[in-house]
Order: structure tokens, then sequence, then C-alpha cells
């Protein structure tokens, strides 16, 4: 079940139950779309209820892991251009830096490079095709 | 101009309305579809059109002039050729142009949540296809429907409408005739939730007692225009969304 939210439109109060998800942001104890589309309510850990505002267009600035794409296709950000291009299985990936025994995911900090959190070293973001029996992320089988 | 009546006796202004109304508003979003966001409206004659990319990237020499916290607004104001009474070539270093660019990009500075997007830029193009008065108002609807239609995240819609005050009256959303006849004309654009002013402008000259008469009167036109506007992206919404929100 969810409702039509528009751009300044407040949906529910920041009190401990509810969460501030994408799509909105909070200002003055409220929860306020920051996007004009529908309103989802997802559970989180205890009691929180995360809320978020999703319109038909899904962007991100800087790729997510596992986001596809072509292996021809051009590096751009829209996830809904890499959505469309699904032809060969390409993904972003996202590698630990492995200095330490256990090692440490790497953070992206722009279009095409990520840092280690702890060494501060920076390298290329990679895009790679991965074997199924090492992948560890989530929505991927 | 002179002789010309602005507003009748009977308290008519020169293209029929009366001093608190608004001309026409017609808006469509999402024309066009290599643009990530698209829009545009017409206030009675002044058309406009506006196409919004992004958020990308920083291209070009622009990357010096922004900070890499959060997202560039590049905006670009143009009016056609034939948009005047007048033909006429207008390149895009043009002055007037110039300052609405500016004035567009103040406005949409403070609106835009910039600090999602850090790196990269958000393009605004504005381009005026028939003026009559109004320009910056129906630009930065059109812009707020393209942003919107584009899934930019907003504070809030921006909403724009003008002001004048001519025989004792304040008048709402003025048309080039009116502009044209010095007379004084403040533009504002507002948060409609909020009611924070976003970006004020003032032509010409206005006693300070009117100041707050002709301000109320324009931020009643951009609540109206809100109400508008609100109806035009409901409708876009659910006429978009219906083949999307049946399998969620």
């Amino acid at each position: 079940m969810f409702w039509v939210h528009f751009s300044g439109q407040r949906i529910d109060k920041l009190d401990g139950k509810h969460t501030a998800g994408k799509g909105t942001y909070s200002k003055n104890g409220f929860i306020i779309a920051s996007l004009a589309g529908f309103v989802h309510h997802t559970q989180k850990d205890g009691d929180m209820t995360e809320i978020e505002v999703r319109t038909e267009v899904e962007d991100g600035i800087v790729p997510s892991v596992n986001s596809y794409r072509d292996s021809k296709g051009k590096m751009s950000a829209r996830q809904k251009r890499i959505r469309w291009k699904c032809t060969n299985v390409f993904a972003l990936v996202t590698p630990y830096w492995p200095e330490f025994e256990e090692g440490f995911t790497m953070v992206p900090i722009s279009w095409c490079e990520m840092k280690c959190p702890k060494s501060h070293s920076t390298e290329f973001r990679k895009v790679a095709k991965l074997r199924p029996e090492y992948i560890e992320a989530p929505g991927i089988s | 101009m002179a002789g010309m009546e602005l507003l009748s006796d009977e308290g008519f202004r020169i293209d029929g309305r009366r001093p608190n109304e608004l001309r026409r508003i017609q808006c469509r979003m999402g024309v066009f579809a290599q643009a990530d966001g698209s829009a545009y409206i017409e206030h009675g004659n002044t058309k406009v059109l506006a196409a919004v990319y992004g958020p990308h990237d920083i291209q070009g020499s622009k990357g010096r002039a922004a900070v890499h916290d959060i997202a560039f607004i590049n905006c670009q104001y143009s009016m056609a050729t034939f948009s005047t009474g007048e033909r006429k070539q207008r390149p895009r270093g043009d002055r007037k142009s110039q300052e609405m660019t500016h004035h567009l990009k103040q406005t949409f500075d403070g609106a835009i949540l910039t600090h999602l997007y850090p790196h990269s830029q958000i393009d605004i193009y504005v381009e005026v296809l028939q003026s009559d008065g109004g320009n910056y108002c129906a630009s930065v609807n059109a812009a707020t429907l393209a942003l919107i239609d584009a899934g930019i995240p907003m504070k809030d819609y921006v909403c724009a409408c003008s002001a004048s005050f001519i025989d004792e009256t304040p008048l709402m959303d003025i048309n080039y005739t009116e502009e044209s006849s010095a007379t004084p004309q403040l533009i504002v654009s507002i948060l409609p939730k909020s009611e924070h002013l976003v970006f004020v402008e003032m032509n010409s000259r206005l006693h300070e007692d009117q100041l707050s008469r002709v301000l109320d009167i324009a931020v009643k036109g951009c609540s109206d225009i809100y109400h508008i506007l609100d109806r035009a992206v409901k409708e876009h919404l659910m006429e978009a969304s219906i083949p999307l929100s049946s399998d969620t």
C-alpha cells in the first residue's frame, strides 16, 4: 500500500519509529518528500520503519555495486540505462583491500575511483565478470 | 504608451483580467524522450520549454568553478529569435540572457538538494518560445516541472510570479504591456509549502509603504501557481506509474 507524494509534502513525524530514507529529507521534526512519487514503508531492525519516496526513474549518482552493464556500453551512472542493457552479465564490484588479514571493503569516492578506509590507498573501480561462487553480495544468485 | 489605460474604471486590466487573476496556465511534463526531464508551460501568451539533464559527471571548464561536495547547477536561458514582436538574433552571451541564467541558477541552488550529488552537475536548459512578459516566472515554473520529471530531489516546488502596482492597485502576474509601461515590477519565487522566498527582484520604483501589499499578491500568485503545477504533476505521475504500481 502506498500513497502519492510530492516534493515539499510532509509524510510523517520524525519520531523514534520512522527514519527518512531515499527521496525524503527531514526538517523541523518532519519527514518531507523531495521527489514526486510513491511512498514505501520498509521495516528495519526493531520497530523502525524507513520511509522512502520512489519515482519511476531510479537513479544514483555513483554507480552502486552490482549494477549490471553491457560490456560494450559507455560508463553511465543512470541505473535505468544500465538496467536496459543487461545483455552480458558484468558487474561493478567493490573488492577488499587485502593489506590486512580480514580485508576492508573499499568505498567509492568518485565515478571511477575507490578508496580503502584503513590504508587510504586509491584504486580505480573495477568492472568484472564474476564467477558465481565468489559473489557475496545480496541480490545476486 | 501615454493615454493607455492599464486599469479601467471598472477595475479590469488591458487583457480583461481582474487585478488578482493569473493568466491561463497550461503545462505538460515529459515532452522530450532524450532529456532526463522536460516540461512545457504556457502563462497566457508566454511559452517556455525546459529540459533537464543529469546528474552527471562535471563536464568541461565548469569543473573549476564547481564546489566538490555539492552538485553544480548549470543553467542556460535563451530566447528564440521568433519569441518577440521584432525578430532578433540573441546569441547566448546576450547580457539579458546571462543575467536571467544567473537568476535561475541562484533560484535552483536554493531549492535542489545539491549535497546529495557531490562531484556532479545538473543542467537546466530553458528556451523561451514566445515572450509576453513574466519570462523569469514561466522559466522557473517550467524548470521546476522538468526537475520533478527528471526525479531530482528538491526541498519543495519552486513557484514564481510577478506583480505590479498601478493606480493604487496591486496587480498579479503582469503581461508584456503592463511590464513595459514604466510601472514597478516585483518578481518573486517561493517554496510554497514553507512560503520561504528563494528569489526576489524589483524593477523600477515603488513606495516602501506599498511593498508589502505587492509582495503579498506576488506570493498569492505563487501559491496559486503551485496548485496548478501540483495538479499537473499528480496527473502525470498517475499516468506514468500505472504499469509500475501494479507489479510492486
